[in-house]
């Protein structure tokens, strides 16, 4: 949908333009960050700590090191331990033959964060995941043109119940999809609670969000498709669709349909409750994944 | 006979002396009576239309004068004027500025009828005018906070695109403002866009723009005027805190045929319009169609943009009592990516209507109205993955209205305004890998009901009032889902909690309320008058919004057990002056306005195919406040008006700026207009604007962090709205080039030549933050920016040719 708009204005736009804005911003607090998305793979997981900057720094982040994290679950099993091992700031917890995972779907884990004198708090359910059938590749004509281009979708349906959230995480060739353009969120089938779409194939929207979008950017035969359903809870599904609005500005006409900037909200609070800002979110996934080659018999031709 | 003073004689003998004298006074006061009877019984009623002799249309404003009483009428709307007065010589001017006056004599000795045709007077061109009003009208009129514009106003006036726009034009006037080219609909005295009642012959309008704002849905070729009350609302408006609107179509020439057209670089138009029977009957049809994919289909591929409208009235006069008038209305913007997906979007209103003289003092206008917003959006490529959605508001209204012309001190209007509603925010249809499901919403219904009375009264040469009162009711009625929500801490989603249906017409939630009006005007001497107004207005349906400009998808949605009506109570107060011999028009007027029950949304709201979206809504407190100050030259050669508004609209709300005053996204502090005419000769006009808006307020970010690879921006203040964007001016100028020769009716055809944007100045419309696309240096994080965006960044030139037949 958001092509449709933009083609629209291309067409009337004789002389919109946009240009770099001298702006002054206000001063930078530096603000705690606890980005502390986990699942239940059986790999090193991470959780990592560091400070916001001002919004025009573009230097590392300054990590926050010398804290104490871990994660609890209320299934009886021992809390698992963090450890900056590696990188300053990142803390890191990796499985063992005991322990092979995180925990189990359907188990709520605490996250517990120590850091100079003040203790901080999260709790956020793991949920179920569904798996991912298959992925093909669509043929599609490129507007204004003869050429053809592959728009690749996955096959999946929701699982019946209302309620269940999804990230879906797409690698091409390796790279993940980071652009804030290519996040794909979904609440049951559809984008949002409000559409009750629940226990069926995921609506188009989803399923074909796995495209990179850039300028130029398409599935080419020969391509390493990988796709990962990251099961994710309601506060989670509406941290992500905030984090979309906030970070996916493409400008342009989108601008007269842009919301105003605003903050995102954490799920991380000080456990005794003081002023102190935290910033970031702790989500623990359980994660479905499908990789493909993209070969020609994955190719679903164009219908007349 | 001797007195015998016992009591019963006294009283007796006072009593004969008594009854002497009151027998003189009865006999006095039974003859005063009778005079005044015979004067009571003696006052007739003239009564009539004012037309215009070129083409039959209504002269709404027309000044009825009687020079023995020193005292005047103007007529209504539909040309009608009521005069009751006692028995006696007059002599009557019929006057409206560019017409030659009349002068009749008329011996009132029963009750007269008298229609008045008016001449267009022959302009010299030192007389040239600009207002239809009388001379000095904003001065002795009761209205304030009002602006008229006839049509010929609004077609001097520079357009884009070289095309005349009405809402174009009512932003060139004092107290009314836009975010920026782009944006739908237009702001009065810090009112959101779904604040204003938009009426086409009374019917709403629900989104009065085509292409995104850049032209509106009223086509100038079958507009007669246009009238937007800013403030002191009379009674027998309701529905919207902000503005009333009133477009009102021409009725079509009833003595001949007449055409007039045009070709210009977005779209032609082109209306005509004829007797149906000569003096009796008549209609007009104006249409219009844009065809930039047309101009454009080389390099398209199926892709069709376009906007067309139909605009069509026409009326029957049964008899000299009773005139009937249909008229209708239907346009549609429609952009399509192929033959099977794409997006349009469109109104249709008609409005039926009985203008009946019950008695000589008495005139009803019975309307009946239908209007309809609809937009779809639908998307197929293939059979098994497409995806529709239709959504719309229905309004059916019936309106009797009543004027009783007392006497020429009281014009009492009453009447009743009952609207039905119904809201379809989502039929929608999914289907995806060959699996439909209906993600459709209920729809919503509503009835809204009025009862209006007020009277206009001269108290004395000096001070009149205009006072009356409005009250009106809501009904949210099923059938629908109903439901409640629960707490959450301020700013946030408030969880559903119950959810109930109801099957049948039932009343869910009712509301009422009184609104009571107030204007009055105080004559200080013929050339100046203080004018003040109050007013309550409420609003019982509301546009949903949560993006910078409102935009085609935007919801209207009622008032339910969740929602409250909004309430908003307005005070102006005004000096208005005129000076020599009323060529110039000077006013300052300030305004004051506070709302409840506004509705923002919590971050991230989603209301958009979400049936709980009432769950992202916030309520708060609103208030705007400013002066405008207008300065207008009427007469000459070179004539205009300079407008200036202070002003300030703000919003308090829970959750919100930490619930401190912010100011609106529309907020603009200092909004200055002036536009001139030159007349240079018979065949050139020259006409300029040139605007100059302070920047309107936005929220920038101070910090940055990362989260799983996406950077996000941060305000460490968490205000909202604390910044301002760079100011907007823009100076626009045009060329109207007439033809030598005059056409069949005296018309002469004419050429546009226009630049919008004189100075290619890029007037920013928001600056935005985000991530750069370039590759950062080695060991650097990604590039964050700032970018400003126009929607217009260059002179805009255009030419246009019209032409009548």
């Amino acid at each position: 949908m958001k092509r449709l708009f933009y083609l629209y204005f291309l067409l009337i736009a004789f002389s919109a333009c946009e240009s770099p804005a001298d702006v002054e911003l206000s001063p930078s607090t530096p603000t705690l960050v606890v980005d502390a998305f986990i699942n239940d793979r059986s790999e090193d997981q991470f959780i990592i700590l560091n400070f916001s900057q001002s919004f025009f720094s573009n230097e590392q982040y300054q990590p926050a090191s010398g804290a104490l994290v871990a994660i609890a679950d209320d299934q009886g099993n021992p809390p698992l331990l963090f450890t900056e091992t590696g990188n300053a700031g990142e803390y890191v917890w990796q499985p063992t033959i005991d322990k092979p995972t995180i925990g189990d779907v359907g188990a709520n884990f605490t996250l517990n964060i120590e850091f100079q004198g003040e203790v901080f708090t999260a709790t956020t359910k793991m949920s179920r995941t569904t798996p991912i059938q298959e992925i093909q590749f669509y043929e599609e004509e490129i507007p204004f043109s003869d050429e053809l281009i592959y728009e690749g979708r996955f096959t999946a349906r929701d699982l019946p119940g209302l309620g269940d959230a999804y990230w879906v995480k797409t690698f091409w060739n390796g790279e993940f999809l980071g652009n804030p353009s290519e996040l794909n969120i979904a609440f049951d089938a559809g984008l949002s609670p409000g559409g009750g779409i629940d226990g069926r194939e995921f609506i188009i929207p989803i399923r074909a969000g796995i495209n990179p979008t850039g300028e130029d950017e398409a599935f080419e035969l020969g391509d390493l498709v990988k796709v990962e359903i990251h099961s994710i809870s309601r506060e989670a599904y509406n941290y992500f669709i905030e984090l979309q609005i906030q970070t996916d500005r493409p400008g342009g006409f989108a601008e007269l349909f842009a919301q105003p900037l605003a903050n995102l909200d954490s799920n991380i609070r000080p456990l005794l409750n003081t002023d102190t800002q935290v910033l970031g979110f702790f989500s623990v996934s359980s994660v479905s994944q499908l990789e493909v080659t993209f070969t020609e018999d994955l190719i679903v031709a164009q219908e007349d | 006979m001797s007195m015998r003073f016992t009591p019963i004689s006294i009283r007796n003998t006072v009593f004969v002396h008594l009854k002497g004298k009151s027998q003189r006074i009865f006999t006095l006061l039974g003859f005063l009576l009778c005079f005044s009877m015979t004067v009571v019984a003696q006052d007739f009623t003239i009564n009539g239309y004012v037309k215009d002799a070129s083409n039959g249309e209504a002269m709404f404003g027309a000044t009825i004068y009687i020079k023995e009483l020193q005292s005047g009428q103007v007529t209504n709307a539909y040309g009608f004027y009521s005069v009751t007065i006692p028995r006696g010589k007059y002599n009557i001017e019929f006057r409206f500025t560019g017409y030659e006056t009349i002068l009749k004599e008329v011996s009132l000795t029963q009750n007269e009828r008298l229609d008045i045709e008016l001449e267009e007077a022959k302009t010299d061109l030192e007389e040239v005018v600009v207002t239809a009003e009388a001379e000095n009208a904003n001065v002795t009129n009761v209205e304030m906070s009002i602006e008229r514009l006839d049509i010929k106003e609004i077609q001097r006036m520079p357009a884009l695109l070289g095309e005349v726009d009405i809402i174009r034009s009512i932003q060139l006037l004092p107290g009314v403002s836009t975010v920026g080219e782009g944006a739908s609909g237009f702001n009065v005295r810090g009112g959101s866009v779904g604040q204003n009642l938009v009426l086409l012959d009374q019917a709403p309008v629900y989104n009065s723009s085509h292409l995104f704002g850049l032209f509106s849905v009223f086509n100038p070729d079958a507009v007669s005027n246009v009238e937007l009350y800013k403030g002191g609302i009379p009674a027998q408006y309701g529905g919207r805190i902000s503005s009333i609107l009133g477009v009102r179509m021409k009725e079509g020439n009833v003595k001949e045929f007449e055409g007039t057209g045009g070709v210009g670089l977005i779209f032609s138009r082109l209306s005509l319009e004829a007797p149906l029977i000569k003096d009796k009957a008549s209609f007009i049809v104006a249409a219009r169609r844009s065809y930039i994919d047309v101009v454009a289909a080389p390099f398209l591929n199926g892709e069709r943009l376009f906007f067309y409208d139909l605009t069509a009235k026409a009326n029957y006069k049964i008899d000299d009592r009773n005139k009937i008038f249909l008229s209708g209305y239907f346009g549609r913007d429609r952009f399509a990516f192929d033959a099977n997906q794409g997006f349009s979007w469109g109104n249709q209103t008609s409005t039926l209507r009985w203008n009946h003289l019950i008695s000589d003092k008495l005139f009803l206008n019975l309307t009946g109205i239908y209007s309809n917003y609809d937009y779809q959006l639908s998307f197929a490529d293939r059979a098994e993955d497409s995806f529709k959605w239709d959504s719309n508001i229905r309004t059916v209204n019936v309106k009797p209205e009543l004027s009783y012309f007392i006497n020429p001190k009281n014009e009492l209007t009453f009447g009743v305004d009952v609207v039905n509603y119904r809201f379809a925010p989502a039929e929608a249809f999914a289907v995806s890998a060959g699996e439909g499901t209906d993600i459709g919403l209920e729809d919503k219904q509503g009835l809204e009901s009025s009862v209006f009375i007020a009277n206009k009264q001269e108290i004395n040469s000096k001070l009149s009032l205009e006072y009356g009162l409005r009250l009106s009711s809501f009904l949210y009625l099923g059938p629908t889902e109903v439901y409640d929500f629960g707490d959450a801490p301020a700013g946030e989603r408030r969880p559903v909690i119950g959810q109930s249906t109801v099957d049948d017409n039932s009343v869910i939630e009712d509301f009422l309320n009184l609104e009571p009006r107030f204007s009055f005007r105080y004559q200080l001497n013929p050339t100046s008058s203080v004018k003040g107004s109050y007013n309550r207005m409420v609003q019982y349906i509301h546009l949903l919004s949560n993006t910078t400009a409102s935009i085609p998808l935007d919801v209207w949605t009622p008032s339910t057990n969740n929602l409250d009506p909004q309430l908003g109570d307005q005070f102006a107060l005004g000096y208005f002056r005129n000076f020599k011999d009323n060529q110039f028009e000077a006013s300052i007027e300030a305004y004051y306005r506070e709302t409840q029950n506004q509705l923002d949304y919590i971050d991230g709201a989603d209301l958009l195919l979400n049936q709980f979206f009432e769950g992202d809504v916030l309520s708060g407190d609103g208030r705007a406040y400013g002066v405008e100050l207008m300065l207008k030259k009427n007469a000459g050669k070179i004539n205009g008006w300079a407008s200036y508004t202070l002003g300030r609209t703000e919003l308090k709300v829970d959750g919100i700026n930490q619930g401190a005053w912010y100011p609106t996204r529309f907020d603009q502090t200092h909004n200055l207009k002036l536009v001139g005419f030159y007349e240079m000769n018979e065949r050139m006009t020259f006409s300029s604007n040139f605007t100059l808006t302070s920047g309107t307020p936005t929220t920038f970010p101070s910090s940055r962090y990362s989260i799983q690879g996406f950077t996000v921006p941060h305000s460490d203040n968490r205000a909202r709205n604390d910044v301002r964007i760079p100011t907007y001016h823009r100076l626009d100028l045009s060329l109207t080039l007439y033809a030598k020769k005059e056409n069949r009716r005296g018309d002469k055809n004419f050429w546009v030549f226009s630049l919008y944007n004189l100075y290619a100045r890029e007037n920013p419309f928001s600056i935005y933050f985000n991530t750069s696309d370039e590759m950062p240096m080695p060991g650097n994080l990604v590039n964050t920016e700032a970018t400003q965006f126009s929607v217009l960044g260059s002179v805009l030139p255009s030419i246009s040719y019209n032409f009548k037949f």
